[in-house]
């Protein structure tokens, strides 16, 4: 079975104190590479504010974590975080072939600006914002 | 009957196309999305999926922002991953 490539971003409540945030998140990376995938990228963001109340909490701590796995995983992740008492909110993306290399794209013209690229000084005619001059309203007289 | 020389209808009808003819023009708006090459929008990237909410929370229709038919499907889908996971309001007030 080939390997896809997913995101898992949840929220674990903030009741929850750091160290076992820790363990959580190690338990679902442990998870992952027992069923044959792989950890890309593994970072938690912190507490944070949610936009809305999620299970009566208005803030959370958010996880992150981009793996490689079979498809048939998914579903067996997804049921391991509905059963988790502590996670109170998660999605999972899948990322497509074509997205992955916008994304790299999107990054390269990212760290190019911070390096102090001008994105205007490029010439693609596309790019260009096509100006049209408003005509002037004249009074219509007989 | 009134008599129309041929002459003036059709300066009539010249007159009216021109008035028709000038409302429609309009400048092309152009995005902060293409200004800035921006080629993929991620749905974690809160500070630029903000831009294109309301303040209520509504995605901003692509007239008003300007954002290409592939940037706005983009925009779209970050924005409604973004509200699943709370980082973005469904509705706010």
């Amino acid at each position: 079975m080939s390997l896809r490539t997913y995101e898992a971003l949840f929220i674990v409540s903030p009741e929850v104190d750091d160290e076992n945030i820790q363990a959580i998140a190690r338990e679902t990376e442990n998870l992952v590479v027992k069923s044959g995938g792989a950890i890309v990228r593994s970072e938690v963001w912190g507490r944070r504010r949610l936009a809305y109340k999620v299970k009566k909490f208005s803030e959370g701590i958010y996880i992150l974590i981009r793996f490689q796995s079979s498809p048939n995983f998914i579903a067996r992740l997804e049921n391991y975080f509905r059963l988790s008492e502590q996670i109170i909110r998660y999605i999972v993306v899948y990322f497509d072939e074509k997205t992955l290399r916008l994304e790299a794209e999107q990054e390269k013209r990212r760290q190019e600006l911070e390096a102090g690229y001008d994105p205007q000084s490029d010439k693609d005619e596309n790019l260009t914002p096509i100006p049209t001059s408003i005509a002037e309203e004249e009074e219509e007289e007989e | 009957m009134a008599h129309i020389s041929a002459k003036a209808k059709s300066k009539i009808r010249m007159k009216r196309l021109k008035r028709r003819k000038k409302k429609r023009i309009f400048r092309k708006k152009t995005s902060r999305l293409t200004i800035e090459r921006i080629v993929y929008i991620d749905y974690k990237d809160t500070n630029l999926l903000r831009h294109y909410i309301t303040e209520r929370g509504k995605i901003i229709p692509r007239r008003i922002t300007g954002a290409t038919a592939k940037q706005q499907h983009m925009l779209t889908r970050a924005i409604k991953l973004a509200r699943q996971i709370a980082l973005l309001p469904f509705v706010a007030d």
